[in-house]
């Protein structure tokens, strides 16, 4: 017999002491409330982790909201204005309703104080020729960019206009996390292009609280400096 | 009693005279390993919903063995001593002595090297079991246990010289 089986075999004799037996009630109470302890402190933990996480994923999207410029907070529409008279192309957005097809055109005008000023018009064409103004939204055609971006809705079919001054080819538009077909075409007297959104039944909900974003591309597809947002 | 604590209390009966036989090894005393294995019993059963299906009686020597090598880390502790106590020399032929001689050659491991010594000769765990159970590598189970048996093999021939 070795030394190590010695070892063993000493370590293996029942020791010269009688042990006081486990007071297992006491060890099941001290252990069922360091249970409950630490199912609390995981549960609170969980909490605060899944309030981190959510805090910043809520942090991070309001400051890409901050910093997206081409995301537009659609302006309420205007009231209708009488006696507008259109200057340069009468655009016809190709959408049609009951009471004829939605159509865009600039106008010049003078307010109350009689000083001149552009306006944005979508009114409806009649099949006569008839101009039915439906909504109108000043016009700044000074800089760059986004400008008078409205909701046709109510009074119309059409789910947003605008025009956009510079040179852009095509547009893109996401609304609610789907794109949102617009189309475009230019006005060359004033040398700036309408687009106005393609009714879709999704595109039904914007208001004047929606959020779209919209972008603006060069005939080489490439997005124009100022072609995010409004220009202004 | 929710099946669960019977499986405990069961557990209990079973491993509880076991737990205290290694605890007094690993401590030397028994009021020590009486009260080293009530705290890993509470640990067990803070864990034993998780456990119970697995094998509870290892997690019990784990949780066991971790607390002894852990009291010695903690600021206030005792060394091992290359001193043996002052005790008086027991009768080799009595049955006693052996038990006398372990503790004695034990009390002067330092708490890692006991460990080991307990783990890998009371236990009868492999060096690579030992060295996963205490988070270690095998070559330092297999240097620090050398060096416990040499220590443990002075310690007996010091008992024989005065015996």
């Amino acid at each position: 017999m070795n030394d190590v089986d010695r070892l063993r075999e000493a370590m293996a004799e029942p020791p010269d002491q009688c042990f006081a037996p486990v007071d297992v009630a006491r060890v099941m109470r001290i252990g069922g409330r360091r249970r409950a302890r630490r199912r609390l402190l995981t549960g609170a933990a969980m909490i605060v982790a899944f309030m981190a996480v959510a805090g910043s994923v809520l942090g991070v999207q309001i400051f890409r909201d901050a910093q997206d410029h081409n995301t537009v907070t659609v302006s309420a529409p205007h009231t209708v204005t009488t006696d507008v008279v259109p200057m340069g192309t009468v655009v016809d957005t190709g959408i049609a309703d009951a009471e004829g097809r939605a159509v865009l055109f600039f106008a010049h005008v003078r307010d109350a104080t009689g000083s001149a000023k552009y306006q944005l018009v979508l009114a409806h064409k009649a099949a006569d020729g008839k101009l039915t103004p439906t909504l109108t939204v000043d016009a700044d055609l000074a800089g760059n960019g986004f400008h008078s971006v409205t909701t046709g809705h109510p009074g119309s079919y059409v789910p947003l206009f605008g025009f956009f001054v510079g040179p852009v080819q095509h547009f893109k538009s996401v609304y609610a996390g789907t794109p949102l077909p617009v189309d475009g075409q230019r006005v060359p007297e004033l040398n700036v292009t309408m687009f106005w959104a393609l009714p879709k039944y999704d595109a039904e909900g914007i208001t004047q609280a929606s959020v779209v974003q919209l972008s603006a591309f060069d005939d080489q597809g490439a997005l124009l400096d100022y072609g995010q947002g409004p220009g202004r | 009693m929710a099946r669960g604590d019977v499986e405990f209390v069961e557990f209990v009966r079973a491993s509880s005279a076991r737990l205290q036989h290694a605890a007094y090894l690993l401590t030397g005393d028994r009021h020590q390993a009486e009260d080293d294995v009530q705290t890993v019993l509470v640990r067990v059963y803070t864990a034993w919903p998780r456990i119970r299906r697995q094998d509870p009686f290892a997690y019990a020597r784990k949780v066991l063995a971790n607390m002894v090598i852990d009291r010695w880390r903690r600021p206030i502790r005792e060394d091992a001593t290359e001193e043996l106590p002052e005790r008086p020399i027991p009768d080799l032929a009595d049955g006693v002595a052996t038990q006398e001689w372990l503790l004695r050659a034990l009390a002067l491991l330092s708490p890692r090297e006991r460990t080991i010594v307990v783990l890998r000769h009371f236990w009868d765990l492999s060096e690579a079991d030992v060295a996963v159970e205490l988070k270690v590598s095998v070559g330092t189970v297999k240097s620090t246990a050398s060096r416990a048996l040499a220590k443990m093999r002075m310690s007996e021939a010091l008992m024989e010289r005065v015996s």
